[in-house]
């Protein structure tokens, strides 16, 4: 083997090296696998874009420019259709985002609204997510919107996503990966396609009532870890904070607002109270009519319509098919968590009060809260839930065994 | 800053090579070791500028102190001040890392609630600590009489082996370093350092971190006090044995690269300790600076081996209890030097038995190496459970798990997967269950890891032919065969560079949480 002088060699070492990383990151250029160049789109190559769904939103929005987003966790990902034909204008953009919290929200509307100001939100919000954050998920990354939390511009260069994208042997494998699995992706209006979520099975749990059983229980178990503040002294993180941001600036910029609290299956329902934490559910809704109705007073303008989805109906109580049954899927749940766009369609027609030939609206989908009704509201749930509890003892029962296997149940108050 | 960093491979390094170039190699020698001292400082401090304040503070007691005990004469004042500055050093070091740790205890022992805020650790103090011991201590023994205040800057931050040792001693480095005659960069010096740090950047970015993602689940599961089943616990724990080499010895070989590139050689730190047929093995070539810190400055002090053995072992004991209290102000770490102890203990022992029954200690066969590897490998990874564990409690479980004794389960989807091996696994005895912090790429990771940690040269038998390190014990460096050495070839050159460019690679990720509850 010929031996090189050391000037030479270290030479060629250098040569080598960078080249390597130069053909390594004109190939994630040129592939683009999380959409965030101006590279050539070729169809059946990498037309089709996976994974990475935080960065991917943030540069859409800058690329496509909508009009109109919807805003909120991964239920809105999968469920709210930006083609719904209730919205005012195109195009609209689904900014569901997995795992969010309310800041993170506020900080994607910020984002979209000074890339182009926004028309239409449909905003759907979670318990969780005033309760869960405490921190960002680890994807979220402050340098990547256009502009600062306070409304600056952000200057900073954002050379952490381009490093990671053009640079990483994590976006080369996504290279690689993209044009063999040109099936799934996002659609290009940020919605989860709806095939994915079709082909996820829960044969993992043995049958879609264990998948949900299974799921309660790990969110019993976070319940209980978590212990679900909705603000942290130590930070200084309030979550309703975030929440008045959004409204400010809605009504500032004359956004037209809507505010969705999310349809949750009944389950849920159950894994919250026999967590013991039915009681800061009932305190988040009033909190949140509240606080949107003093920001409306503030800015001299009438309240946002507030939908509250999160109550007794045909939808949020849909029987589960039975324990063993692998097949029988159901009509408006993928699974414990997630409605799907059906549901998610009749919500909107809700919203947007269109009417479409081929729904119907029922009456009890939903209740446009303000601070006249929230009382009579919540004891109507209460009512309903007595109801509910009556019919259906055998469900309630599975949750609280659950809930007494971890040891830590408590009888609700 | 971090070794693994972009901001110091394209920015740090070759600036600070440069100002090195521009100086020493232009005959300002005093002006190439101040570039050197004030980049170490700008390293340190990069974080946190506070840190640079104390670590300075600390540098000019400890020097005066030297001086001090250069010029006193009797004998007794010379021990004080020597006995000052030890104690000083030391409580320093532990008011930063043990404050918390005793309070804890004491609250917990007079049922009290006294509190303080959590003290930050500065980086690095573990180490710098040590090395100054080490230099009041030689300046003592009369063994340093040179006293330069450059100098001894250089000694302590020389950033390579700052944060996290090579623990340099005062001979090896001070010969390199002259404030009038600082070492020349060299093409060839620069050549081999780079090579031997592109290999160190390799171990730690692709192979300490890939397998790292393994450890956390495990333990959390652990520390969240549930039941560890078998194959669960075993990929922690060997996961965690691997992960824990590949960074260290990663970091050092690193450190030994960036010295080598201004042409500074330091110790060896690793090598190549899972080869190890005893633990009086593996202390000889696991964080051989530290062992050897220990031993020359606190076993042999305690007496070592003269004054029996009984005295021996109550010496080895006590060394090791130290040494894990050193790792960290924690009991799982006090059990784990614990553990190390009673291992040596049993060690030289059983060297003793043989040697009064006649055996020859030397003899040996292939079959008794492998084994002897084999179980001095385990009793280190039963060891580090404890040093990796949040708690006691936690890593109870997972050697509870290792054992067997809470089952044998895989995940519920291979079951179908694997056919009639499932079915015949299920009838030995191994269940099938959802199990969420399961990969199978652990299993291939780990074995990969074994191969390269018992069948592979290290990078110092890699590197011999221009040995880049100091000995830490004379001779132990043995050549492999020479298809196993590396040259400045256009092997080489695409060898390292691949191994770079991958390294360089893997220093950012695309976040992904794949969560999705909500």
């Amino acid at each position: 083997m010929k031996i090189l002088k050391f000037g030479r060699y270290l030479i060629y070492l250098l040569l080598v090296t960078l080249s390597l990383l130069l053909i390594v990151g004109v190939i994630n250029w040129f592939i683009n696998p999380y959409g965030i160049y101006d590279s050539p789109v070729i169809e059946g190559f990498n037309a089709l874009k996976h994974g990475a769904t935080k960065i991917r939103k943030a540069y859409a929005v800058r690329s496509i420019k909508p009009c109109a987003v919807c805003l909120g966790s991964s239920k809105v990902y999968v469920g709210i259709d930006p083609d719904h034909p209730g919205w005012e204008c195109t195009p609209v953009y689904n900014i569901g985002l997995n795992g969010t919290n309310i800041y993170e929200m506020t900080r994607y509307l910020q984002h979209a609204n000074a890339v182009q100001p926004l028309k239409e939100v449909v905003l759907m919000l979670d318990f969780e997510n005033f309760n869960v954050p405490i921190k960002n998920t680890p994807d979220f990354d402050e340098d990547r919107f256009v502009i600062t939390y306070d409304g600056k511009e952000n200057w900073w260069f954002n050379i952490k996503d381009t490093l990671a994208t053009l640079f990483s042997i994590q976006a080369l494998l996504s290279s690689i990966n993209t044009p063999v699995n040109q099936v799934r992706a996002d659609l290009q209006n940020g919605m989860d396609d709806p095939t994915a979520m079709r082909n996820a099975t829960n044969a993992k749990f043995g049958s879609l009532h264990a998948a949900f059983l299974e799921d309660a229980r790990n969110a019993m178990k976070y319940h209980f870890t978590e212990k679900y503040p909705l603000e942290n002294t130590n930070t200084n993180w309030v979550s309703f904070d975030y929440y008045r941001k959004i409204l400010q600036l809605a009504y500032r910029e004359n956004i037209h607002l809507y505010i969705g609290i999310a349809p949750y299956h009944v389950y849920q329902w159950e894994a919250l109270r026999a967590s013991d934490y039915w009681q800061r559910f009932e305190l988040w809704k009033r909190m949140l009519v509240a606080i949107n109705e003093e920001e409306a007073l503030r800015a001299g303008k009438p309240p946002f319509p507030l939908w509250d989805f999160a109550v007794y109906n045909q939808f949020t109580t849909e029987a589960l098919p039975p324990l063993g049954d692998t097949q029988t899927k159901m009509q408006w749940w993928w699974e414990y968590t997630h409605y799907k766009k059906e549901l998610g369609d009749i919500v909107l027609d809700r919203i947007f009060n269109y009417h479409s030939s081929s729904r119907v609206v029922p009456d009890d989908l939903g209740v446009l809260l303000t601070s006249k009704n929230i009382d009579e509201h919540l004891l109507e749930i209460q009512v309903d839930r007595q109801q509910y509890h009556d019919t259906h003892p055998d469900y309630i029962a599975e949750i609280e065994d659950l809930a007494k296997q971890l040891g830590k149940w408590a009888e609700p108050r | 800053m971090l070794f693994n960093s972009y901001l110091f491979i394209f920015a740090f390094l070759p600036l600070v090579l440069l100002g090195y170039y521009l100086t020493a190699n232009r005959g300002h020698s005093r002006f190439a070791i101040v570039w050197l001292v004030a980049a170490s400082l700008l390293f340190y401090g990069w974080y946190n500028p506070i840190y640079v304040a104390l670590i300075s503070c600390s540098i000019l007691f400890n020097y005066i102190l030297g001086i001090i005990l250069t010029h006193r004469k009797t004998a007794n004042q010379r021990k004080l001040v020597m006995a000052l500055g030890v104690t000083i050093n030391i409580l320093l070091l532990g008011y930063f890392k043990y404050t918390n740790f005793f309070i804890d205890n004491a609250n917990v022992l007079f049922h009290s609630d006294f509190n303080l805020n959590t003290i930050i650790l500065p980086l690095a103090i573990s180490f710098f600590t040590l090395q100054q011991i080490a230099y009041i201590v030689d300046t003592y023994r009369c063994k340093i009489n040179k006293h330069d205040f450059l100098e001894y800057c250089l000694f302590i931050t020389f950033f390579p082996k700052l944060i996290a040792g090579p623990i340099v001693r005062f001979k090896e480095m001070m010969p390199q370093i002259d404030k009038d005659h600082m070492p020349l960069l060299t093409i060839e010096n620069i050549a081999i350092g780079l090579t031997v740090f592109a290999l160190g950047l390799f171990k730690k970015v692709i192979l300490a971190d890939s397998i790292g993602s393994f450890v956390a689940p495990v333990f959390n599961v652990a520390a969240e006090g549930m039941a560890m089943s078998f194959f669960n616990s075993w990929i922690g724990a060997l996961s965690y044995t691997f992960q824990l080499y590949f960074d260290f010895s990663g970091y050092c070989d690193m450190a030994i690269g960036l010295g080598l590139m201004f042409s500074i050689r330091l110790p060896l730190n690793f090598w190549s300790p899972y080869k190890a047929t005893s633990i009086i093995d593996f202390w000889r070539r696991w964080h051989i600076t530290l062992s050897r810190f220990l031993r020359d400055y606190l076993y042999i002090p305690l007496g070592g081996n003269r004054k029996g053995i009984p005295r021996q072992m109550v010496n080895l004991m006590a060394v090791m209890v130290i040494a894990g209290f050193w790792h960290g102000a924690g009991w799982t770490f006090i059990i784990w030097g614990a553990l190390h102890g009673s291992y040596l203990v049993i060690n030289h022992c059983w060297r003793q038995l043989k040697q009064k029954l006649g055996k020859d200690t030397e003899r040996t066969s292939l079959w008794l190496t492998a084994i002897s590897i084999l179980i001095t490998f385990l009793a280190v990874v039963v060891a580090w459970v404890f040093f990796r564990a949040d708690s006691v409690e936690s890593a109870w479980s997972i050697l509870k798990g290792m054992t067997g004794l809470n089952g044998f389960i895989l995940p519920a989807e291979y079951y179908t997967a694997l056919g009639a091996i499932g079915q015949l696994m299920g009838q030995i005895g191994i269940t099938f269950a959802p199990l969420n912090s399961f990969s199978p790429y652990a299993g291939i990771l780990i074995l990969l890891s074994m191969i390269i940690c018992w069948f592979l040269p290290n990078v110092q038998e890699y590197m011999s032919n221009y040995k880049p390190a100091l000995d830490s014990f004379p001779g132990e460096v043995v050549k492999p065969r020479s298809w196993l050495r590396w040259e400045p070839s256009l092997m080489g050159v695409f060898v390292i560079a691949i191994m770079a460019a991958v390294a360089i690679l893997g220093l950012s990720h695309v976040q992904e949480f794949i969560y999705a509850q909500f």
